[in-house]
């Protein structure tokens, strides 16, 4: 400017771009970068690199200097941590110059890699959520991670790590409202299959406003609280402890087997006759106390941990999700993806009037198992009689109906659940009577007393349809209720074993997009044959006569 | 497509049940009558390849008999009674589990819906709504094309029954059927 004569004149006034620097090389692509600024990762990534390396090294060093007896003074392993990290930041300084993002003409563009170059373009309308998740570190550094997911595949389709807080939460509105926008013009009728971007779509700033946001419903700390003292890790925790405690009785006659301990547990015996019991007694009983009490301190704690401040709302057609104590998650999930919804009350949760509401969506499924316990939850805790309530926020179409209309199964089922349990009873008795004599007998009372539990199974299993909905639900000490929208339904099977032909009765199951490996597929057993398959006839014609939309 | 619709007369279109209350259609009691059976060169086909991987078993059971019987010549009641042990299961395979595998398959085209019937002691019936349907796969093996034969798969977006099979079509009658059942899904927001 200098070169003309005149003084230099101030720049005009240009807002300053979103963080960018230019791409560290020229890359042919359709959208130049000079028209859409092309985003970076927060330069804290290298930090966070650095960090994970040196927490990966950890163990390994600590290993070394125990098994390996190595002298901790001896420092001859400092060089290879530090040629380690430093390759771990080297890659991550290449990670960082070349990769970037930015949106452009309704698709998510993430661009990486140095040798073999990889540009992944997301349509918005495909994405099915923007997940942003915070480690403890991440929240003192106001950093998070983002992962954007799509409906099928395993895991994120693109991950950014990290981001600024401030910037996360800005791709993650804009994703949403871009989306939003997209879908309504293209919605009015029905949803258009196969949507095709168009190149018109209004930058960002140009948007209509974040739909109104409203909170469906807030988890209590002391709803947390409940939560981790009746959870199921609890009840089976107790269920240890009590083995345990009977298992100890049975230790004594381990002296027939090791010579070696029948001196101790003969000192031990005379120690508890001659007036050494009541100690014992006591100790055992403080000992198991302190022992349930710990273990309802670590339930607690772990709910609280994992779902403290967990938000539940509703903003447009997507329900967002905000939970965890030190690692925080924000998760949306667009309703109209939700397959089917289970309500689960286990023994103690049901007897508090409890219950945890957990989604079926057809997303993706994070790979690994960390998350796999909480991805689904719509609700950690929830009390059960408002849940019909806040079933229409999930299923807008959703009713309640008629609740007399609850067909239960075949009396088969308690014939059938007695005999198995007898069966069982029998095996007991028989194992019993051969080690502990006639006594033995008595086990045989279990069997009114088994036959009395199924007839309130069967009391309390049922199916109702209506309203385009399907619902059963089992259980009585713990129940399970599903509902599943009838136009969600891909298959139904109407399954007979060699057991059910005898007994004339079938069970109906119902395939949905994103039911877990790990089963739970809503299903009715001992259903008459021909009512079995009249229904499943029934449910598919109301499937066939109705759209099933992403 | 209209020429093979004789074919399904067996199709009945049930009351469409569309209205979310309307009754239940009448009770059809799953007699075979009301579905379509596989292509009868299905059997022959499960029979042959069957007789073949028999065969080989039984040949092996041979060689190895032998060699024993060479070996320790005491052993030959119990070689043969359990060479002929190995021989009847196949027969038995060959010539009853495969004619009743064979009569137990069934399928019928219920206006949208298409049921799909199988097994001999864990019996099914699967009922897919033809909306559903993601992509059909038409399969045939080296063998099946000797026989004229071809395996529909069917897709849906489902979890655990996302894939259906349907073998033993004849081949012409395969591609109908998959124009056919594309053609009564019609185009779901898929």
């Amino acid at each position: 400017m200098a070169f003309d004569g005149t003084p230099d004149a101030p720049a005009p006034q240009m807002p300053p771009p979103i963080p960018v620097a230019p791409p560290p090389f020229p890359l042919a692509h359709p959208h130049p970068a000079g028209v859409v600024p092309h985003n970076r990762l927060h330069p804290l990534t290298l930090f966070f690199a650095g960090w994970n390396a040196v927490r990966g090294l950890f163990l390994p060093l600590l290993a070394l200097v125990i098994f390996g007896r190595r002298d901790v003074t001896d420092l001859g392993w400092v060089p290879v941590a530090l040629g380690i990290a430093g390759i771990a930041v080297a890659w991550s300084l290449v990670r960082y110059y070349t990769f970037s993002y930015w949106i452009a003409a309704g698709e998510l563009n993430v661009r990486s890699g140095l040798l073999s170059r990889t540009e992944r373009r997301i349509p918005l309308t495909r994405v099915q959520d923007v997940r942003l998740k915070q480690g403890v570190l991440h929240r003192l550094l106001r950093m998070a991670e983002v992962q954007v997911e799509t409906a099928g595949g395993k895991g994120a389709e693109a991950t950014l790590s990290v981001l600024s807080m401030a910037e996360a939460t800005r791709l993650r509105e804009a994703i949403f409202a871009q989306r939003a926008a997209m879908t309504a013009a293209v919605t009015p009728p029905t949803a258009v299959p196969g949507f095709e971007t168009q190149p018109g779509i209004p930058a960002v700033a140009a948007l209509p406003t974040q739909p109104q946001r409203r909170i469906v419903r807030k988890v209590t700390t002391r709803d947390l609280i409940l939560a981790g003292l009746t959870s199921n890790q609890l009840a089976s925790g107790l269920a240890v402890i009590g083995a345990l405690a009977a298992g100890a009785d049975d230790m004594i006659d381990l002296e027939k087997q090791a010579p070696g301990v029948v001196a101790a547990t003969e000192a031990l015996r005379r120690w508890i006759v001659t007036g050494g019991r009541p100690v014992l007694v006591a100790a055992a009983a403080v000992g198991l106390m302190l022992l349930v009490l710990l273990w309802m301190l670590i339930s607690v704690m772990g709910s609280i941990i994992a779902f403290h401040g967990f938000t539940l709302s509703l903003a447009g057609e997507d329900l967002h999700r905000g939970y965890g104590l030190l690692t925080r998650h924000a998760s949306s999930l667009p309703r109209r993806r939700v397959q089917a919804v289970r309500i689960e009350e286990g023994l103690l949760r049901r007897l508090l009037g409890l219950a945890t509401l957990r989604a079926t969506s057809a997303g993706s499924r994070p790979t690994g198992n960390e998350t796999e316990k909480t991805t689904d939850i719509l609700l950690p805790v929830v009390r059960r009689d408002e849940v019909d309530a806040l079933l229409p926020d999930v299923f807008p179409d959703f009713a309640i109906g008629d609740e007399s209309q609850w067909r239960r199964v075949s009396r088969r089922a308690i014939r059938r659940g007695t005999f198995k349990g007898s069966v069982a009873v029998l095996v007991l008795t028989a194992v019993a009577v051969f080690s502990q004599g006639p006594w033995g007998l008595v086990l045989l009372a279990l069997v009114p007393i088994v036959y009395g539990l199924n007839v309130i199974a069967y009391r309390h299993l049922g199916y109702t349809t209506g309203g385009g909905f399907f619902r059963t639900r089992r259980g009585w000490l713990g129940r399970s209720t599903h509902v599943v929208p009838v136009r969600n339904i891909q298959t139904l099977v109407v399954r007979q074993t060699p057991f059910d032909r005898r007994h004339g009765v079938a069970t109906v199951v119902i395939d949905t997009a994103g039911q877990g490996a790990a089963g739970g597929a809503p299903q009715v057993n001992n259903v008459p044959f021909d009512e079995a398959l009249n229904l499943a006839t029934n449910l598919a014609h109301q499937a066939a006569a109705q759209r099933y939309r992403w | 497509m209209t020429t093979d619709a004789t074919q399904y007369s067996a199709a009945v279109p049930a009351e469409a049940a569309t209205a979310a209350n309307a009754p239940p259609p009448q009770s059809s009691d799953a007699g075979a009558a009301d579905y379509q059976p596989l292509d009868p060169r299905t059997l022959r086909l499960w029979q042959l390849s069957d007789a073949i991987g028999w065969g080989v078993v039984l040949f092996i059971g041979l060689v190895v008999a032998v060699g024993v019987y060479l070996g320790a010549p005491a052993a030959l009641p119990w070689m043969a009674g359990g060479w002929l042990l190995l021989a009847l299961l196949g027969a038995w395979t060959i010539f009853s589990y495969h004619p009743r595998n064979y009569r137990a398959w069934g399928y019928r085209l219920d206006d949208r819906v298409l049921l799909i019937k199988r097994g001999v002691w864990f019996r099914s019936v699967k009922l897919l709504p033809l909306p559903r349907l993601q992509h059909v796969d038409i399969k045939r093996g080296p063998l099946q094309r000797k026989f004229g034969l071809a395996t529909l798969t069917l897709h849906t977006a489902g979890t655990h029954a996302a894939s259906i099979e349907l073998p033993g079509l004849d081949a012409d009658e395969a591609v109908r059927l998959r124009d056919r059942l594309v053609a009564a899904g019609g185009d779901d927001g898929v």
